[in-house]
């Protein structure tokens, strides 16, 4: 951060760790083996869940047909799967700050691993669910995924509550993008130039989620209550509070021309500590105090275009966001932002997927009145295609090629606007 | 010129996929009917796991499962509103995808909607002649259900024991009658006699599933019809007697997505 406290060299680290280490996601093979169903059967293109494994997601990972309980496996069964995709990156950032001025660089990393999940989940016995899911990103293991969900309480599929360490219910999920190399979706992650908060929509939160849902998941509904995660000086157990909301209804239209419509909204009010004791300048856990809010609204919209067994699948995200004036060092306002994104999947034949994204992030009110209105505004477009060479209900594995470009507009009056492109190659498999 | 060239990508890329679908759509007109070449293409991607390329029950997945999921070739199914021997109708096989069956591999396909069901259901009817050759008949009739009384429990444990359904069920119903381990579908394979006690019924739980099964038989399966034996006030009272063995919570029905089976 620079004296000033605004963020103007960080974004390129950030972006070649997004490169380099992009966000683990799903397809669970182990399910597959389960059930001995086809990727193709929960995957509309893996990881991006179809129809029909949004309804067994919501279901507690069961079909409801006396073959669920663990009991009900051979013993050797086990609820584990690998991912891994080794990758070839190229990057191109323009006007790069430098300490001998602004310079173009490249980077690029030969078809390295630069993380791979186990990916660990089931059912614990009827109507009951997990998901385990360590992962070894940067050298290091984390626990990405821990919780165990409590499927149709009261016998209703309106009250499932999931405890533990989740994802939100986002509208496209972040840990199941079908793109590898970009930055991911900006408008999770974002915030006003300056602000101390470290909340993501799309990071895993320590927490305690509420699902509903009808039958085939038409209707659904998910809220989380959460600590939000990485808050410095927290002690956990909602010191740290956040809450996500998220609704949806979907109509299955059975027409040729459009298959399916979906609408939903969202929200976040999270908070995020702006003081606390500190020791050796590290802050103290359990001393985060004067909690601020970091506020996330928008709705979405989902088509189906043709047959849904290869559909043309459109998905547009609009959201407004805003960090209060008081986790943003020396700012005379809040900071607000508009954003979203566009993002269309083709699947013209079951092995192949072309893919479409564009990102944007279009500051409303920056923090600092000398700030341009633009300074930090992102733009990010993905474009690829994806063919799977081989998918059995043992395992799976596809070519995966893309090109992205994120361009950010300088945080100050004068500065370039940076552009960072990026080539991405590689072999995605999981078994 | 860089938002030019992203604009022109962007545009590029709508265009080409906008072309793709438009030409998908207008070759598969918008006509009601089902069609057997989109539904080959959910065949594959939900289906052929377990039924196999060709229909014969031999997927990838086929010799894992048990009971071994269907070989469509013969163009002979368990569950149907049809009489002994005869094709199902389209609904009855809509019932069995839409549903599941209850305590198989065979999930509930609810989800993806009734176009692809019934375009899959063109397809499956491509795998047997049968389909081409025969006439589909009407779906029987099923008289009101008389209530269930202490009497016509009593009649339908007479009839139980009269037909010999202990053979295959057992005295008790749990399916552990002396000819139960020796049981055999027409393809080969080892079948398993119902346990009428358990609470559930891969044809489905209500008293017309369960009406049904004995007037139409299991095709392809050591469950004769008794259409011919029983009257169907008899079938009745076996309904009850039959829905008496099970002594735990209300009967579920078999497994719709998204509710809980007890």
């Amino acid at each position: 951060m620079s004296e000033s406290g605004r963020p103007r060299r960080l974004w390129p680290i950030v972006l070649l760790l997004l490169v380099f280490f992009p966000a683990s996601s799903f397809a669970i093979p182990a399910f597959a083996r389960k059930y001995q169903l086809r990727c193709t059967a929960c995957h509309e293109a893996w990881p991006v869940l179809n129809d029909f494994g949004r309804a067994f997601r919501d279901n507690g990972y069961q079909l409801l047909l006396g073959r669920d309980n663990p009991t009900t496996t051979p013993p050797g069964y086990w609820p584990v799967a690998f991912r891994l995709v080794p990758s070839y990156a190229y990057t191109r950032t323009t006007n790069q700050p430098t300490d001998d001025g602004l310079k173009t660089i490249s980077t690029g990393a030969g078809f390295s691993v630069g993380a791979f999940d186990v990916l660990s989940a089931g059912t614990l016995g009827r109507n009951a669910s997990f998901l385990f899911v360590p992962a070894f990103d940067s050298g290091e293991w984390e626990i990405e995924s821990a919780w165990v969900r409590f499927d149709n309480l009261r016998s209703s599929s309106w009250l499932n509550l999931k405890l533990g360490h989740h994802e939100v219910d986002l509208p496209r999920s972040a840990h199941r993008p079908i793109d590898q190399g970009s930055g991911g979706f900006l408008i999770y992650g974002y915030h006003p130039l300056g602000s101390e908060s470290g909340y993501d929509m799309g990071a895993n939160q320590d927490g305690v989620e509420w699902v509903g849902h009808d039958r085939g998941s038409r209707n659904r509904v998910a809220v989380s209550l959460f600590n939000v995660d990485g808050s410095p000086g927290s002690k956990g157990a909602f010191s740290t509070p956040g809450v996500y909301f998220h609704a949806t209804h979907e109509w299955a239209l059975d027409s040729l021309a459009i298959s399916a419509a979906k609408l939903g909204v969202f929200g976040a009010d999270t908070t995020w500590p702006t003081s606390f004791a500190t020791l050796d300048g590290e802050p103290i856990e359990g001393t985060g105090t004067d909690l601020k809010h970091s506020r996330r609204y928008g709705v979405e919209g989902h088509l189906w275009f043709g047959p849904n067994a290869t559909p043309l699948h459109a998905i547009l995200v609009a959201a407004r966001g805003s960090d209060s004036r008081d986790l943003i060092p020396d700012a005379t306002r809040d900071g607000t932002f508009d954003g979203g994104y566009l993002e269309v999947l083709y699947t013209p034949q079951l092995r192949t997927t072309a893919f479409f994204r564009y990102d944007m992030v279009r500051n409303r009110t920056q923090a600092f009145e000398d700030a341009p209105r633009s300074a930090n505004d992102q733009t990010q477009f993905t474009i690829g295609v994806r063919h799977t060479l081989s998918f059995t209900t043992r395992a799976e594995y596809a070519l995966h090629g893309e090109y992205s470009s994120l361009r950010t507009k300088g945080a100050a009056a004068g500065e370039p606007t940076v552009t960072a492109s990026t080539l991405f190659f590689g072999v995605d498999f999981a078994f | 010129m860089k938002n030019l060239s992203h604009r022109l990508i962007a545009t590029a890329f709508f265009v080409l996929m906008a072309t793709s679908w438009t030409r998908g759509a207008s070759s598969a007109a918008p006509a009601p009917a089902a069609d057997a070449t989109r539904g080959k293409v959910v065949y594959e991607r939900y289906c052929l796991s377990c039924h196999g390329e060709d229909g014969d029950g031999r997927g990838e997945g086929g010799d894992w499962i048990f009971p071994r999921p269907r070989d469509f070739r013969q163009g002979m199914f368990k569950w149907r509103s049809t009489p002994s021997g005869a094709l199902p109708t389209v609904l009855d096989l809509d019932k069995t995808i839409t549903d599941g069956v209850y305590g198989t591999h065979m999930p509930t396909w609810y989800a993806i909607g009734e176009r692809s069901r019934h375009d899959v259901i063109a397809y499956i009817q491509t795998f047997s002649p049968r389909w081409r050759a025969e006439e589909i008949p009407a779906p029987i009739a099923i008289p009101p259900e008389p209530a269930a009384t202490g009497d016509s429990i009593a009649a339908g444990k007479a009839l139980f024991d009269k037909l010999e359904c202990a053979k295959c069920h057992g005295d008790t119903g749990r399916g552990d009658g002396p000819s139960s381990h020796d049981l055999r579908d027409d393809w080969g394979d080892p079948i398993a006699a119902a346990d009428l006690t358990a609470g559930h019924f891969k044809c489905g739980g209500s008293p017309a599933d369960i009406y049904r099964v004995f007037m139409t038989g299991l095709n392809g399966t050591p469950m004769p019809s008794y259409v011919d034996s029983i009257k169907p006030e008899e079938a009745w009272q076996l309904v009850h007697y039959i829905r008496s063995l099970h002594t735990g919570p209300d009967l579920p029905d078999v497994g719709p997505a998204g509710r809980p089976i007890h």
